[in-house]
């Protein structure tokens, strides 16, 4: 305790007047600094005493007192704190203070008031935010464990739900249940190119078509009011268009082709339930857990599953 | 005195399913601290306000949660609300604070000089901590006496513990000024140090 807080104390005393007293004060500094008491005595009796100097009157005075302090006083009470610790003082203090604490009257009565508590029924009292004195982290780890393994659960099931929303109409466009016909056989090959090269395509296709759709059919409300139509998706399909004023003409286009593809769909969706529900099934559960970002690949990786487990889970 | 957390906890756990001679146990651990610190808020009426905060102690004992440490912060709490308490009360009747406060300072003053750390007397003790800033005389009570880490303690306050932490610090720190200084204690010297230093400019 001496040693840092006298490191500390010395500064501030300084800053607060600088200069005010400099003889008196260089003096007692070169006292502590003299190696007499390197730690906490010199710093601290230069400071006090250059204020009592200043408060008994002339500055010789502060002078003869710094150093009959550091010459005789000194020495003993600077033995006594150089010795001091932190942990010293504060048992210090703390033997001192808690000395003498428990009376045998004020036992008797905490115990008397617990009985009578106790049979009263009072113990059973609900407990109070203020009553909860649990250490804090475990508290906190406990809620977070809790808290993640729940978030962890929410998103798997609204993924896997979200994806097989998506994955219904998605999956059945992108390819057209060739690997219901012969999995095995076919799907090394196919999984490789299908994962690898084909993926963004497949991917891209229903998803841009999709934003198309979805901004023609917007695009009627939105181009009477000025600043949307700045944003980046409407300039996209602007661009697609070829121009501002060729944007009715595309996206009419586009509608007609999307309503022609989903005739199609159904079609072929149907024809592939009818054919072969085993391979349907299986393409379904294996949709749902791998929550497939990608619909259409993790249709087939599941197809290929037989053959090549590795690779089906290396793409999704 | 944390050396008795882990005694302190199972006494107080007992204590919790209706054994006395266990909550007799918790308050042979807890009392010395806890009248220190009060002694420290309001004086000579410790002893009274301590009664006070056992009573509650005893009836809200099943409300706790918590170990040995957390019940020295529970603990503490309480009698800490009953002291404020007390002090409101003599504020609206202030008859008995200064004088004994004024018996409680008398002994001990002059002897600083001589008084090593060992034989400090209680007096002493709590006059000097009594004599610092207020924050920072219940964070040294609650982290010295009581034997509060810094979370707890701050958490007794009400305050952040960075703040309970330099409270301390800075008052330990000035406790420390006081006992190993000859004269530093002479309050009179100190308060017209800065007006004489300018004459003497």
């Amino acid at each position: 305790m001496g040693e840092r807080q006298s490191d500390g104390g010395l500064p501030d005393r300084r800053h607060v007047h600088p200069g005010a007293t400099p003889t008196g004060r260089r003096r007692a500094g070169e006292g502590s600094a003299s190696g007499v008491r390197p730690t906490g005595e010199g710093s601290e009796s230069g400071s006090w005493s250059t204020d009592e100097g200043g408060a008994s009157g002339p500055r010789v005075t502060g002078e003869g007192r710094a150093s009959g302090s550091r010459s005789t006083g000194g020495a003993p009470a600077f033995g006594v704190r150089s010795v001091v610790s932190d942990d010293e003082l504060e048992s210090a203090f703390a033997v001192a203070i808690r000395r003498g604490g428990v009376g045998v009257d004020g036992e008797q009565q905490a115990v008397a008031a617990f009985r009578a508590a106790r049979d009263a029924g009072t113990h059973k009292a609900r407990t109070r935010r203020r009553d909860d004195w649990r250490p804090r982290a475990s508290w906190r780890a406990k809620f977070s464990v809790r808290t993640a393994l729940s978030v962890l659960l929410a998103s798997l099931t609204l993924g896997g739900v979200a994806v097989a929303a998506i994955g219904g109409s998605s999956s059945d466009g992108a390819h057209d249940g060739e690997p219901g016909t012969h999995p095995a056989t076919s799907a090394p090959p196919r999984s490789s190119a299908g994962s690898d090269t084909g993926s963004s395509a497949h991917r891209d296709r229903p998803d841009t078509a999709k934003d198309i759709l979805a901004h023609c059919r917007a695009y009627e409300q939105v181009a009477d009011r000025g600043k949307a139509l700045d944003s980046t998706a409407w300039q996209r399909l602007i661009k697609d268009a070829g121009g501002e004023k060729n944007v009715v003409a595309y996206c009419a286009e586009q509608l007609a082709g999307s309503r022609d593809r989903a005739d199609g769909n159904g079609q072929d969706s149907s024809q592939n339930n009818g054919q072969s529900s085993s391979q349907n099934s299986g393409r379904g559960s294996g949709q749902n857990p791998g929550k497939g970002t990608r619909p259409s690949n993790s249709g087939k990786a599941n197809g290929n599953a037989g053959t090549s487990v590795p690779k089906s889970n290396g793409n999704q | 005195m944390q050396a008795y957390d882990g005694e302190l906890g199972a006494a107080v756990a007992r204590a919790q399913e209706g054994d006395e001679a266990a909550f007799a146990v918790a308050y042979r651990v807890v009392q010395p601290g806890l009248l220190g610190y009060l002694r420290g808020l309001v004086g000579q009426d410790a002893e009274d306000v301590a009664s006070d905060a056992w009573l509650e102690i005893a009836r809200d004992l099943g409300r706790f949660k918590g170990d040995g440490a957390g019940f020295r912060g529970w603990t503490a709490t309480i009698a800490r609300h009953r002291a404020l308490d007390h002090l409101r009360r003599q504020r609206v009747r202030p008859r008995a604070t200064a004088l004994e406060q004024d018996v409680l300072e008398l002994p001990g003053q002059h002897n600083t000089h001589d008084q090593a750390l060992e034989s400090m007397s209680t007096e002493h003790a709590l006059e000097l901590v009594r004599g610092l800033p207020r924050d920072q005389a219940e964070a040294v009570l609650l982290r010295v006496v009581v034997g509060l880490d810094g979370p707890a303690a701050a958490r007794v306050l009400g305050k952040r513990p960075g703040a309970v932490r330099t409270a301390a610090y800075r008052g330990l720190k000035r406790l420390a000024r006081q006992l190993g200084v000859q004269d530093a204690v002479d309050e009179g010297v100190t308060d017209d140090g800065p007006r004489t230093l300018g004459e003497s400019k």
